[in-house]
């Protein structure tokens, strides 16, 4: 069965990006416009990975990683989460919220999938 | 650049369009109100988003110059910078310049741009560290190094969502690869905690990467666990001993020297001594032994290799270790049929199993033995190409690409003649003067280009030129005057090219004028099918011709599908099986004759071998279609039953059978009998 990622961005077109790209790998997407969104619809969707943006109004990333990661469900959950900056702050930040790596931004689609591939099991 | 086509971009150009009016917006409730936090982080945001953005889409000038003023802005929201009026007609310029990028990013002047920028770092807004590029570039190695790497997780990795076996998985897809798992930390059971990861890693891998690379796989868990990656052995490292077990554990600091010392004044193996006195626990030996072993084998074998790189056998004795290979593999098929009769015996099924594997790897490595690489044809070309291109008073370039891809040496030996005709066909009739190419706006050099690679159970050899190609419409003409196809016959330009194929059809005297190909394409055919292979021809007229051919890897031994049909057995080769369906009486009924499958929905159409070999014993109660597959075309035959795979050995029918249709070759079965091999070609 298709695996599921959600992926979470307020930007619509950086959310269609990943979207598209990985449907076109076989993947199902749920989409979410930011956290709060996402912390509503994750309640009741079965999914394998989150792809979430750092900096989103409402419920910004750090607090959607650590809210999911606190939920039974998803204790082992992958997490990546998109950053413009390769600053190592913010990374070390989300990473001890609970996420599993990161995706620099700009990303070509080859990248997303190679990242995408490297944690979904 | 032309975003238009794309509709992710549009969607993107108009996302940047509704950010940057929040950007003039918020700019203006600033001017009005400074301390209006919420306004400046609103304003950071946007810009965050279209430089975030932008380089995913294609637009890098926009993300590189986003940059710049996202930092100031950074720094305004970190209270490091002062809003001014300054400051906020330089971001409405920037806004202005963005816009103007959205919609032609090529003509903006890199100097209204710069003069942004100096203005922003004037006012202090300056320390913008260029957007550090994605990932390091990697630079592959030329050679194979071994790399000792320790990988100890944090106990907590699975709380990051992070499978540290898909890390050691990624390893091991890098190249050659031993691991060693270090289980000294697992507590007993009741203090177990199974959420937390009490394992750790040594892994020896021997690969091309770099160090690089290897650093990548481990990049997000680098700063929670414990990496320790160093290079143990080099490509040019000559000497074929090794460190010895104690220096290794030394260097991996598992144990101090003194212990080292101290165990060394014993007699034992060291490691056992090591172990025996508790100094280190069997894993970091086994794990050291290991690292020992593979490095004095890769080292031993770059000896070997330097030291006896060849040696030359007489091909005669090639031909008979083959021959005696292929006896060998009947003989075990004997063996096996009797072991499987006897089923009681559990013994001689072991063995008969054995003797299975080992007389496939035997075979196997035999065979190998005879791959020749293609070059050596390939170097005749040249010069071939060379002297008829002089006498032509034509220019042309010869290129090779694969040369070491390696074929049976029979297959080599039989492939020549057809090359020869191709390539001289080509530089013959393909490639134009250098004045006519150099009027129809080529190069006035033409090139041919042969291409060899691997594909599967099959070794692909294109040939490529560059000159006039194939005139379809002519060869349409043609094939309607032969009667080979009917005038309103609707027929497709591919099945056209493949009809110079047909007998007689490139013989005809017209043939050079029309369609530049020599005589004898149907020669060609012959030949390459008699090696069961397959050509197939591409072309565009003025663009020049393309023709692939496809060649099985041996001729000598190949896997087959045993079936039988009127007492007798048959062999259809394994490559072109798809899958064995039971023949539906009781459908056949409903399609009356017509000789079509109903496979799952799909019309497969079939051939009844009993048929086919006029054969005239009663058809039994239930029969078995094998579904076969031939270059995208399925066919099913129906037989009377499926027996299983079979390694078949391949004989020639002699001359007299040599005008047999529907078989291409015989092989004797573990009983001694005959079983004929169909040529699916032939059939279909």
């Amino acid at each position: 069965m298709a695996k599921t990622i959600m992926t979470v961005d307020d930007s619509n077109s950086v959310r269609q990006m990943v979207a598209f790209t990985l449907k076109q790998e076989g993947y199902d997407v749920i989409e979410a416009v930011d956290g709060l969104d996402a912390l509503k619809k994750i309640q009741s969707a079965k999914v394998d990975l989150l792809i979430t943006d750092l900096n989103m109004p409402n419920c910004d990333g750090l607090t959607l990683i650590k809210e999911v990661r606190a939920m039974a469900n998803f204790k082992f959950l992958p997490i990546l989460f998109l950053t413009t900056e390769s600053s190592d702050e913010k990374k070390a930040q989300a990473k001890s919220s609970g996420a599993t790596g990161w995706i620099v931004k700009p990303f070509k689609p080859e990248q997303l999938v190679s990242v995408v591939k490297k944690v979904l099991p | 650049m032309s975003h238009s086509e794309n509709p992710h971009v549009e969607l993107f150009r108009q996302e940047a369009l509704e950010l940057l009016a929040d950007v003039q917006e918020c700019l203006l409730l600033i001017e009005d109100a400074p301390e209006d936090k919420d306004a400046i982080n609103r304003l950071f945001r946007a810009m965050h988003s279209i430089k975030g953005a932008g380089g995913m889409f294609g637009y890098d000038r926009i993300t590189d110059f986003t940059h710049h003023v996202e930092s100031a802005l950074d720094q305004v929201r970190e209270g490091r910078l002062a809003i001014s009026r300054e400051l906020i007609d330089l971001v409405l310029a920037s806004h202005d310049c963005i816009k103007e990028m959205l919609d032609d990013e090529k003509s903006m002047s890199q100097d209204r741009l710069q003069e942004i920028q100096r203005g922003l770092e004037s006012l202090g807004g300056s320390n913008a560290i260029a957007p550090t590029s994605k990932a390091a570039i990697k630079t592959p190695s030329s050679g194979l190094s071994m790399y000792r790497i320790r990988f100890r997780p944090d106990a907590r990795i699975f709380f990051s969502g992070t499978d540290p076996m898909r890390l050691i998985q990624e390893l091991s897809e890098m190249g050659d690869c031993r691991i060693v798992c270090n289980l000294s930390e697992v507590p007993g059971f009741a203090a177990l905690n199974p959420e937390l990861c009490y394992l750790y890693w040594d892994i020896i891998l021997r690969t091309k990467s770099t160090l690089n690379q290897i650093e990548d796989v481990f990049i997000f868990v680098a700063s929670e666990s414990q990496i320790d990656i160093s290079i143990v052995d080099e490509e040019d490292i000559e000497d074929s001993q090794y460190k010895k077990l104690g220096e290794i554990l030394v260097e991996r600091g598992d144990i101090p020297k003194e212990n080292l010392e101290q165990a060394l004044h014993e007699s034992e193996t060291i490691g056992a001594r090591l172990i025996k006195k508790s100094l280190v626990d069997p894993h970091k030996i086994e794990s050291a032994l290991a690292e020992q072993e593979m490095v004095r084998s890769a080292r031993a074998k770059r000896q070997q290799e330097t030291a006896m790189a060849s040696i030359r056998v007489n091909a005669d004795k090639l031909d008979r270790l083959v021959d005696l290979v292929g006896e060998l593999v009947t003989a075990q098929a004997r063996i096996s049929r009797i072991a499987e009769s006897i089923r009681t015996n559990q013994e001689l099924s072991d063995v008969a199993e054995e003797l299975e594997s080992l007389t496939t790897r035997l075979r196997d490595e035999t065979m190998g033995i005879r791959m020749v690489p293609i070059g050596s044809v390939v170097s005749t070309f040249r010069r071939l190409i060379r002297d008829l291109a002089k006498d032509l008073k034509k220019d042309i370039e010869f290129t090779c690409i694969g040369e070491e891809t390696e074929l049976d040496k029979g297959v080599i030996e039989r492939l020549k003649d057809p090359l020869v005709h191709i390539v001289r066909n080509s530089t013959d009739h393909g490639i134009e003067l250098p004045e006519i190419r150099a009027a129809a706006g080529k190069p006035a050099q033409g090139n041919i280009r042969l291409e060899a690679m691997h594909s599967g159970a099959h070794v692909l050899i294109k040939i490529t030129d560059d000159g006039k190609g194939l005139d379809i419409e002519a060869i349409h003409r043609k094939a309607i005057d032969k009667g080979l196809v009917s005038p309103d016959q609707n027929i497709s330009e591919n099945e056209l090219f493949q009809l110079i194929f047909a007998p007689g059809f490139s013989t005809a005297e017209k043939v050079t004028e029309l369609s530049g190909r020599g005589v004898g394409m149907d020669v060609v055919r012959q030949n390459i099918e008699a090696l069961r292979g397959s050509i197939s021809i591409d072309s565009a007229k003025g663009k020049g011709i393309t023709i692939t051919l496809k060649l099985p890897l041996t001729l000598a031994i190949i896997d087959g599908l045993m079936v039988t049909m009127d007492q007798d057995s048959f062999i259809i080769p394994l490559a072109s099986v798809e899958e064995c369906v039971d023949l539906d009486h009781q459908e056949m009924d409903k399609i009356k004759g017509r000789n079509i499958l109903n496979l799952r929905g799909v019309a497969v159409p079939f051939v009844r071998l009993r048929e086919r070999l006029h054969r005239t014993t009663k058809t039994p109660e239930r029969e078995q279609v094998v579904i076969t597959n031939l270059e995208g075309k399925r066919m099913g035959v129906v037989v009377d039953a499926v027996v299983g795979s079979h390694q078949t050995v391949l004989k020639n029918l002699g001359p007299a059978m040599r005008q047999a249709r529907d078989v291409s070759g015989a092989t004797i079965l573990g009983d001694g009998s005959v079983a004929l091999i169909l040529d699916l070609q032939s059939i279909q």
